[in-house]
């Protein structure tokens, strides 16, 4: 039987080893969140500069991008598409031959969640399966479903027979 | 009242973020969005470093 009266004596070993409170321990100065403030500022101020920076490069990349050689005219029939990366790897994009005459080629990325988008001959449609997003086929535009903005369109050209895709904002002038 | 002031800063300094976020995910090309939000954000960080040091001077004197 312990029979010493003084404190000390009453404290466990345990406690006695490791003397911080629970409540010390969660407890925060103001000190401590005013400057927790002040870096969410930074990084906010950092994540703008980065988001800038980035699209900054992207579109430089475009613009040193050259035309891109997507295949033959005849191996896409009316109604058919083709499947092709551009301008990087991570980047893959559908050809869609419309009409005799008429091609258009698009990101494959939904605008919505960036699945990826297919084609639907027979509504002449861009459609994203995961979400059911409906795109206009003939000028990317939205129709129906969650995605906002329409698709990033890339502007076709066809010489000699030979389908060249470049980025869209070279023709500026087509509609 | 400091501290409600930091806060908005803080909240229009996400919006500028956004802001740019969208032009990047729409491939926009207007630079001038992009660089008026980068300013009010470096703006805002000055202002709430600013404010920071006045609360605790503020906080310091009896």
């Amino acid at each position: 039987m312990n029979t010493d009266p003084s404190p000390s004596s009453q404290i466990p070993h345990w406690k006695q080893d490791f003397p911080v409170k629970w409540g010390d321990d969660t407890y925060i100065t103001r000190r401590e969140f005013t400057k927790f403030l002040g870096l969410t500022s930074v990084g906010f101020l950092l994540g703008t500069c980065l988001a800038a920076v980035r699209r900054w490069t992207k579109q430089s990349q475009l613009r040193q991008q050259d035309e891109f050689l997507v295949g033959k005219l005849e191996d896409i029939p009316v109604g058919g598409y083709k499947l092709f990366r551009y301008p990087t790897e991570n980047d893959p994009c559908i050809l869609v031959r419309l009409t005799r005459e008429k091609l258009v080629a698009y990101n494959q990325h939904c605008t919505h969640l960036a699945c990826p988008v297919y084609f639907r001959p027979e509504t002449a449609q861009m459609v994203c399966p995961c979400h059911e997003g409906f795109f206009s086929a003939e000028d990317g535009r939205v129709l129906a479903g969650p995605p906002k903005r329409p698709l990033v369109r890339l502007a076709v050209e066809v010489k000699s027979g030979r389908v060249w895709v470049k980025p869209w904002e070279d023709r500026a002038n087509e509609s | 009242m400091v501290m409600a002031f930091v806060i908005m800063i803080l909240l229009a300094q996400l919006w500028f973020f956004t802001v740019v976020l969208e032009t990047m995910e729409t491939h926009g090309k207007s630079d001038t969005v992009e660089l008026a939000a980068i300013l009010c954000s470096l703006m805002g960080c000055g202002v709430v470093w600013i404010l920071i040091r006045y609360y605790m001077r503020m906080e310091k004197s009896p």
